[in-house]
């Protein structure tokens, strides 16, 4: 299946962003991945860590380079404006870049790129030389996407086009193009063929059907932009609703010109005598132009010779090509056939120096409190719940350890859906000696999922069961702040402003420094405090409470800020 | 050196004024047709295409999209006027082409139009391009100097009327539009359209970059209107959950741009007003009461009316677009700026002025 990247889905940011990088960069004569993540940070076109500016390049930048968000951004960037021909990479190394003769055409139509852009997707083929692929396979994606639609009564829907056009070996095979097509015409009419021919693929190519859904993500956004297709929702096709790219009249059109054109690929140049081979290259590239609305009056002559150049090769010297050099040969081969648009000298080449290496260490903050299990020679202040000590009795039997059974129950919940977690969570903190309650649902007043209900410091908490999201997200944090403004203004219970609002969840957040960061600006602005707390930390209190005599200080929990760190003292 | 080619242009002829003749007055009397313009020499004729070298009412310029505040928000800097790209200039017709069924009525093109050649009739906008005894036609393409002469000639001329009257049929067939265009739009349109009615009514905006996940935001605002502010923006049911996406916002920005709350206006843009019986209106009343967060809330059909009458915001305090569970109403509010009464029964349609019980 085709990878194609995807650094975002909206067409026209992405040509801004490479408009911005050519006007930054077009003096210098190479530039590298670092030099972008600069420009796109510098022209407020790219953000890291919820920051933005020279702060995101400082909180970005890794010294594991394939961990570091805008530099892997950039790589993305650069591997799309590669298969779009608006970037070559250098021959000795692959990402060192310079632009192009077609790029430089991107700009000139700047107030109306839409027409060279499409040109620009119907000329992505596969295998090519710019990204530096072999392979036996010969694919022109966009071609082989908006015919297989043509044929497919004008419509395609997300998992068809992984199955079909993006797994094609050689769209140029009639006999292979209509067994595809008939494939999926035999597919449709029962979801669940759909489903199994997509895991089967998903196995064979060993790639994660997300990540396969990934891959289509630029192409439907592209399908959207042009106008070639849109989206509609259908329930004919299978037995549900189901969202289906549709074939516009304009999409028609494009398949009726992709129909009356020969479709060039690098290796019918093969065997060629030079002057036909690049007359075909002129051509391909100055057809492609015209179809976008250029000016082709300065190279008639130039196109004039190669038509008679090629006469014998493609036996109608008038004939229309698909071919689009700049994205398919080897880069220092096009760029001898066309002119040097840049003037930039190769002595001008100079690395831009980042200055952003070693602070990040020191400048993200990671806002975490301690809550402490003391031995104690207190008993337990309330029995816990029959179900949470039965919970850890099983649990401790099988292991012998209480790490190992705090881990041994966390897996047991691993895929808990609201209606178990929220119960247990609130069992937990009455394990704890709270009186918590979870609430019922349909309760306006009680937003909350839980509540720790005190004298003077009742808390709210949000709870996200692992079936609703593994790891706790913003999303929740603004929902504890919800749940804290409720609280304090509909005093259904009494608590005070500065008594923490609890998330509780399965995982710490995914990205730590996103969730802190919220957490902290919440508390700057509102002077609101928020604790998150990992279903892992809170058996171990649990288990430290009723199974090792200890105990933790509950002024500690009132006033959790950021992330629990239990230790155990 | 650059040895690219260029894209094909056709020579468009310019329009000029008579010698020593200039608009005194701009009237928008009569609904579905150009405005009529009274000139120095005491005749009056309709607005008519100048064929402006810079497309006002397709494009913005990069200088009108900055907003003096949060500079460095990644802002996306799409300049296309028109949300829905109804209208279209290519280089190969003479005057802007509007596509009615993607039109959505909002005046935006209107509004930008120095001669007032473009209208709205109850489909969509028009553009008229012929020549009149004050548009005359030239024997010269259209250059960047004829344009920008005669645009100065209406800069400043006091106009009268409104593009088009609100009704409630009218304000129902605006709403069908949006919600018809909103599903063949990228994700990037309800920002896109909140943005530029915005800008319309006075209000400096910036729209987040789409597919940048580290800002949440989806607006930040600014002067003229407001000093500082920030927009969520829904068209659908999840409006519910703007105020408390916007609580975030603007803890972001007290937190990188050292401001304080207080200073911050959030704006919930949406299609309707949530209902009454939904949560929204009493949680908007409790962050007031808790935080002392005053969060505004404005709907896209006011934009509209808003922008059609020509009519300024200006946002000192954050009371001006207050409401609550108290009362959840647009109407005084927008009456108010218009100085007249609206022409709308109950909430409008489902809810632009008022919310729906």
């Amino acid at each position: 299946m085709l990878r194609i990247a995807n650094p975002g889905s909206d067409i026209d940011s992405f040509i801004k962003i490479y408009c911005e990088l050519y006007d930054a960069l077009i003096d210098r004569a190479t530039f590298t991945l670092d030099d972008m993540s600069k420009t796109l940070v510098e022209r407020s076109l790219a953000t890291s860590c919820g920051y933005m500016g020279e702060e995101a390049l400082i909180r970005s930048t890794r010294e594991d380079r394939t961990r570091d968000p805008l530099y892997n951004q950039s790589k993305m960037y650069s591997e799309l404006f590669k298969i779009l021909g608006w970037l070559h990479p250098l021959p000795n190394s692959a990402l060192t870049f310079r632009f192009t003769y077609l790029g430089a055409h991107i700009i000139e139509a700047q107030c109306e790129p839409k027409e060279i852009f499409k040109e620009s997707i119907l000329g992505i083929v596969y295998p090519n030389a710019i990204l530096n692929i072999s392979g036996s396979y010969s694919l022109r994606p966009f071609s082989a996407i908006l015919r297989t639609m043509n044929s497919l009564d004008g419509l395609l829907c997300r998992d068809e086009l992984i199955i079909g056009p993006l797994c094609l070996d050689d769209d140029r095979d009639s006999d292979k193009f209509s067994s595809m097509l008939e494939e999926i015409a035999s597919i449709r009419g029962k979801w669940a063929r759909l489903g199994k021919k997509l895991q089967t693929l998903s196995d064979k190519r060993n790639i994660a059907k997300t990540t396969m859904e990934n891959y289509t993500r630029f192409p439907i956004a592209v399908l959207k932009w042009t106008g070639w297709s849109i989206s509609e929702r259908r329930r004919d096709v299978y037995e549900r609703s189901v969202p289906f790219l549709i074939l516009t009249d304009e999409g028609k059109k494009v398949v009726e010109t992709l129909q009356s054109c020969r479709d060039i690929r690098a290796k019918d140049l093969a065997g060629l005598d030079e002057e036909t081979k690049v007359s075909l290259v002129r051509l391909g590239f100055y057809q492609m132009l015209g179809r976008a609305g250029f000016e082709l009056e300065p190279v008639a002559e130039q196109i004039a010779k190669d038509r008679r150049h090629v006469t014998k090769f493609l036996g109608n010297p008038n004939m229309s090509l698909i071919f689009s050099p700049f994205q398919e040969l080897e880069p220092e081969y096009v760029k001898s056939l066309f002119p040097d648009f840049t003037g930039a000298s190769a002595s001008a080449q100079h690395e831009v120096k980042t200055k952003i290496f070693k602070k990040f260490s020191t400048v993200l903050s990671r806002i975490s409190s301690k809550v402490s299990l003391v031995a104690s020679n207190k008993t337990h202040g309330s029995p816990a719940d029959k179900e949470i000590i039965d919970l850890f009795n099983i649990a401790l039997q099988k292991t012998k350890d209480v790490d190992a059974a705090v881990e041994l129950i966390a897996h047991y919940l691993s895929g808990a859906n609201k209606d178990k977690f929220y119960p247990l969570v609130a069992g937990l903190f009455r394990a704890l000696g709270y009186d918590c309650r979870h609430s019922r649902p349909g309760v306006n007043y009680e937003r909350w999922d839980a509540l720790i209900s005190d004298e003077h410091n009742s808390i709210p908490i949000e709870i996200k069961s692992p079936g609703e999201e593994e790891f706790i997200s913003v999303k929740a944090v603004r929902q504890a702040l919800e749940n804290k403004i409720i609280l304090l203004a509909r005093k259904a219970f009494p608590t005070r402003s500065e008594t923490t609002s609890l998330v509780v969840g399965y995982n710490l957040p995914n990205d730590r420094s996103e969730v802190t960061s919220l957490i902290s600006d919440i508390y700057k602005a509102y002077g609101v405090v928020i604790g998150i707390i990992d279903i892992r930390s809170l058996l171990r209190l649990v288990a430290g409470t009723l199974f090792e005599g200890k105990k933790h200080n509950p002024d500690e929990l009132i006033n959790l800020h950021g992330i629990i760190d239990v230790s155990d003292a | 050196m650059y040895q690219t080619l260029r894209p094909k242009r056709i020579d468009r002829p310019a329009k000029s004024l008579p010698d020593k003749i200039k608009p005194i007055q701009i009237d928008w009397h009569e609904q579905y047709f150009p405005a009529k313009i009274t000139f120095s020499d005491g005749k009056t004729s309709i607005g008519s295409c100048i064929r402006c070298f810079h497309p006002f009412c397709v494009e913005y310029s990069p200088k009108e999209l900055e907003l003096s505040v949060f500079q460095d928000f990644p802002a996306d800097k799409n300049s296309d006027v028109c949300p829905t790209s109804a209208i279209s200039w290519t280089h190969e017709t003479l005057s802007p082409v509007i596509n009615k069924e993607a039109c959505i009525l909002c005046g935006l093109c209107v509004s930008r139009c120095p001669t007032r050649a473009i209208y709205l009739d109850n489909d969509g906008a028009c553009v008229n391009d012929e020549p009149n005894a004050h548009f005359i036609l030239q024997n010269t393409p259209s250059d960047s100097e004829t344009t920008a002469i005669i645009t100065r000639l209406f800069q400043k001329v006091p106009e009268k009327g409104i593009y088009l009257f609100e009704s409630d049929i009218l304000m129902k067939k605006v709403r069908e539009k949006v919600e018809g265009v909103a599903h063949t739009q990228s994700a990037q349109f309800p920002n896109h359209l909140a943005r530029n009615l915005l800008i319309a009514v006075g209000i400096g905006a910036a729209m987040r970059r789409r597919g940048d996940t580290n800002i949440r935001m989806d607006l930040v605002l600014g002067p003229p209107g407001v000093k500082h502010g920030t927009g969520e923006v829904e068209l659908g049911a999840e409006v519910l959950d703007a105020p408390r996406n916007i609580l975030d916002n603007v803890a972001i920005l007290v937190a990188r741009y050292e401001l304080s709350k207080d200073n911050i206006i959030p704006f919930v843009v949406s299609l309707d007003l949530p209902n009454l019986r939904s949560e929204y209106w009493q949680f908007i009343k409790d962050v007031k009461n808790v935080l002392d967060v005053k969060i505004s809330s404005i709907t896209i059909g006011a934009l509209i009316v808003l922008t059609w009458s020509r009519a300024k915001i200006l946002i000192r305090t954050g009371e001006e677009f207050y409401i609550d569970i108290d009362s959840p109403s647009l109407r005084p509010r927008i009456e108010k700026i218009l100085g007249r009464t609206l022409n709308i029964k109950d909430a409008g349609y489902p809810g632009f002025l008022e919310s729906s019980k």
